[in-house]
């Protein structure tokens, strides 16, 4: 191969306290490729970006950029090198338009030394223009769609001369077809010139746009490959450092009686708009029911009116023949529904205690745990510890703060809490966020599992691939209401795309 | 007399008088609140600047010298704000507090011990700032409007101007919400948000000291314990209600100057009670308050039910 070489990370060592992030990493990115980083949470890939764009400083190694070695000790420089990056949380101010954004810091001035906002509305244009994106300058960015966010991003690097583009997790946050007009977006990139990492942790991606992949486990890279020459499998092994079953293993669902039965229910969100809109939907007992859709459609909520967290402002949810509408959540937990948050850290643990106090927020008042008030630490102990041993948390002790454990353990702490006091019904939100493979494969198991003992599940999540495979019946939900019910076996993904986004034939 | 007489021109020379020193600590909140610090410490930079202006004047029997003093006085008390909040990562309202109370408490000591009063500081060596008068005016039926206002009256109007321009027109402006509304956004785009926070926070120094003389060497020439008396909350509550903004702040502080100003002049009419209207401004701060509230409650208007 006789091609030239955009970026060479050599030898990249970066520890933190306790952890080594970067352990001798080598990573190279020709010109005018599409080069995948993949990896699981916490294997490396975000702190060699980081170093790359002069966010953190690497202990050892070298970076060369265009064959020239630097030293990118602030972000400024990596601008000024070329870099740009599209960060996973996009770093736009809400009341400004897309110009405004774009030009921050670097505003055109007049004669005069005061910004010439037609000047930058024009050159904004002129760039979006040659890439063909869609712009509308006098749209403020908190009336814009995620897409359109998004695209202001990119447009950012692009005016800030950027050759390579580092995207963070770019599609995590679109809807099927806004995933290919990204795909398209980088495409037209490449074509004038430029150069783009894009971080993922999703495989069928890396496989459809990118020309290579470096695959990071445990801030070691494992492998770089062409994708013609590689699978997902192989990828995906890579990744876990074993081989996964990416299919998850289950019989078919033998549905009985119903549980939980919610008619026409509406529910406002914090601010006072409407979230969910007559919303009806049935579980019976052993089956799985997945809510699939965009994030932000309303299923926070829906998940919030049906644990209790939020007051429904109208329709019922018909739980073994009682409305639970209006009752709290101590008493939902009560009647054994337990609840997987989507948000782990804040709604889902405290992190500050310890875990086995975690372990036991759902059963601490209960006999033999507790009795007239005062805990029996030796039978909390027996508890915790044999949670522990069934779920396989990793960690020395129960007696650890939650806060030391990686994500996806800390998820197994609120799986194993939820699971342990023998669900009627199971409400699992978002559960394997922000959780490696490896585990998103036990937990999968585990939520088949309650289903096959005779609970019901209801299963939330953006991660539509996780919906399709876990899930016995799945509901699109789209503004608020569930536009369409399927049978995940006999759609594919285009068609669930288009569901999403609220086209239902 | 009937109310409709109320309204007059001395009403109007009366509201400005009571929106200055109101509006140009507004001005301060606002842009130290369009940079995301909440700046509880204005009330204490007034009463610091009040009282050194009074004292530097005392001493060197020269209005400049108050006024240099004065400024000096602010900043310097900003600068301490900025110490604590940014430097030592203190939280910002208990820094201002900190501050509102210590300044409270230290000019109190320091009138005691370097004049030996208590309640009140008025000495005849104490040099004020003497209202301007255009003479190219007289006579004209723009005298009464225009002329005869101390520096700070027409000081406000640029102040708000320039603000304004600063806040649209340059990059510094943007960089200044920017940083206020998403520091994320602003330190991705190159911009050094602690510093854009210190040098509002300077600023916020200058203003306030420019509205803490104004009360002791403008309007009156004499320093009281607490004298500055909440005027920073209610600059405070002007630039909440102005949403940040320079001309919207403004507009807020001259609503305030104007319920101050008809207390002055109901007075004079009805025999009020001094102390029924000397509680005028903060009752109007409720009120304010209370509209930014409904405000905010209409902006996001839950959407109705509609019956099925």
């Amino acid at each position: 191969m006789n091609k030239e070489t955009a970026i060479h990370l050599k030898n990249i060592t970066k520890s933190y306290p306790g952890v080594i992030a970067n352990k001798n990493v080598d990573f190279q990115v020709n010109k005018g490729e599409i080069h995948a980083l993949v990896g699981e949470n916490g294997a490396g890939k975000s702190t060699l970006m980081k170093i790359l764009y002069g966010i953190e400083q690497p202990d050892e190694g070298e970076i060369v950029i265009n064959g020239s070695m630097e030293t990118i000790n602030k972000v400024e420089t990596a601008i000024n090198l070329g870099i740009g990056m599209v960060h996973q949380e996009f770093t736009l101010v809400p009341s400004f338009t897309a110009p405004e954004n774009i030009g921050l810091g670097q505003e055109p001035k007049n004669s005069k030394g005061l910004v010439d906002w037609k000047g930058l509305n024009k050159s904004v244009m002129d760039i979006a223009e040659k890439y063909g994106f869609k712009v509308d300058p006098g749209l403020k960015m908190i009336d814009a769609s995620v897409g359109v966010q998004q695209r202001t991003e990119i447009l950012k690097t692009l005016y800030r001369n950027a050759n390579i583009l580092i995207l963070d997790e770019p599609t995590a946050v679109l809807t099927p077809q806004e995933t290919d007009e990204l795909f398209n977006v980088i495409r037209t990139l490449v074509n004038e010139g430029k150069t783009v990492i894009f971080i993922t942790h999703k495989l069928r991606e890396v496989m459809e746009i990118a020309d290579r992949v470096t695959v990071m486990r445990a801030g070691e890279v494992q492998g770089v490959s062409e994708t013609k020459n590689t699978s997902i499998t192989e990828l995906a092994s890579q990744m876990v450092g074993r081989e996964v079953f990416l299919q998850v293993k289950k019989d078919e669902s033998n549905p009985k009686d119903e549980i939980l039965n919610v008619e026409n229910l509406w529910v406002h969100d914090a601010r006072g708009l409407l979230a969910v809109n007559g919303v009806e939907m049935s579980i019976k007992e052993g089956e799985i029911v997945g809510i699939a859709g965009v994030e932000g459609n309303g299923q926070t909520e829906l998940v919030e009116a049906l644990t209790g967290l939020r007051k429904a402002s109208r329709g019922k949810i018909m739980y073994l023949g009682e409305d639970i509408a209006s009752s709290t959540p101590k008493n939902i937990r009560r009647k054994k529904i337990a609840h997987i948050p989507e948000d782990r850290t804040n709604t889902g643990l405290n992190t500050q205690l310890s875990i086995w106090e975690n372990l036991i927020g759902n059963s601490y008042f209960r006999k033999p745990l507790s009795s007239k008030g005062i805990f029996n630490l030796k039978k909390v102990a027996k508890h915790a510890n044999k949670l522990k041993e069934d779920f396989d948390i990793r960690s020395p002790n129960v007696s650890l703060k939650v806060k030391s454990l990686s994500g996806g353990n800390q998820q197994k702490v609120v799986v194993a809490r939820e699971l342990s006091e023998d669900p009627t019904l199971t409400i699992a939100s978002q559960p394997t966020r922000g959780v490696d493979i490896g585990n998103i494969e036990a937990i999968h198991e585990q939520l088949v599992q309650m289903r096959d003992d005779g609970g019901a599940v209801l299963l939330v999540s953006a991660e539509l691939d996780e919906v399709m495979a876990v899930a016995d019946r799945v509901g699109v939900m789209y503004e608020g209401q569930i536009v369409k019910w399927v049978n995940p076996k006999e759609v594919d993904q285009s068609q669930m795309g288009l569901y999403m986004a609220g086209v239902t034939e | 007399m009937e109310w409709i007489e109320i309204f007059d021109i001395s009403l109007l020379r009366s509201l400005l008088r009571s929106t200055a020193p109101i509006a140009i600590v507004g001005m301060a909140a606002a842009i130290c609140s369009a940079a995301g610090v909440l700046n509880i410490g204005l009330e204490g930079k007034m009463l610091n600047a009040a009282f050194a202006g009074v004292a530097a004047s005392y001493y060197t029997e020269s209005m400049w010298a108050g006024l240099a003093a004065g400024i000096i006085a602010g900043i310097v008390t900003a600068v301490l704000f900025g110490l604590l909040s940014f430097t030592l990562g203190a939280d910002e309202v208990l820094a201002g507090l900190a501050i509102n109370i210590f300044s409270l408490a230290g000019t109190t000591y320091l009138m005691r011990t370097l004049f030996g009063q208590a309640g009140f500081f008025s000495d005849p060596k104490i040099v004020g700032v003497e209202p301007i008068y255009f003479t190219f005016l007289e006579g004209t039926f723009l005298e009464p409007f225009l002329s005869g206002f101390t520096y700070s009256v027409y000081l406000m109007f640029f102040i708000a101007a320039g603000l304004h321009i600063l806040y649209y027109r340059t990059r510094l402006g943007t960089a200044i919400r920017a940083t206020g509304e998403n520091p994320e956004a602003a330190e991705d785009a190159g911009i050094n948000t602690v510093r854009i926070k210190w040098l509002v926070t300077v600023f916020s120094g200058l203003l306030a000291a420019i509205s803490g003389l104004f009360l002791s060497l403008e309007n009156l020439t004499m320093f009281t314990e607490g004298m500055s008396a909440g005027k920073g909350y209610i600059g405070l509550v002007a630039s909440s209600f102005g949403n940040a903004t320079p001309l919207g702040t403004f507009g807020a502080s001259a609503f305030f100057g104007l319920g101050d100003a008809i207390g002055i002049r109901l007075q004079g009419v009805y025999e009020l009670d001094s102390r029924l209207i000397l509680m005028i401004p903060y009752a109007l701060t409720v009120v304010v308050l209370i509209l930014i509230g409904i405000r905010q409650r209409l902006k996001v208007r839950p959407v109705a039910i509609p019956e099925s």
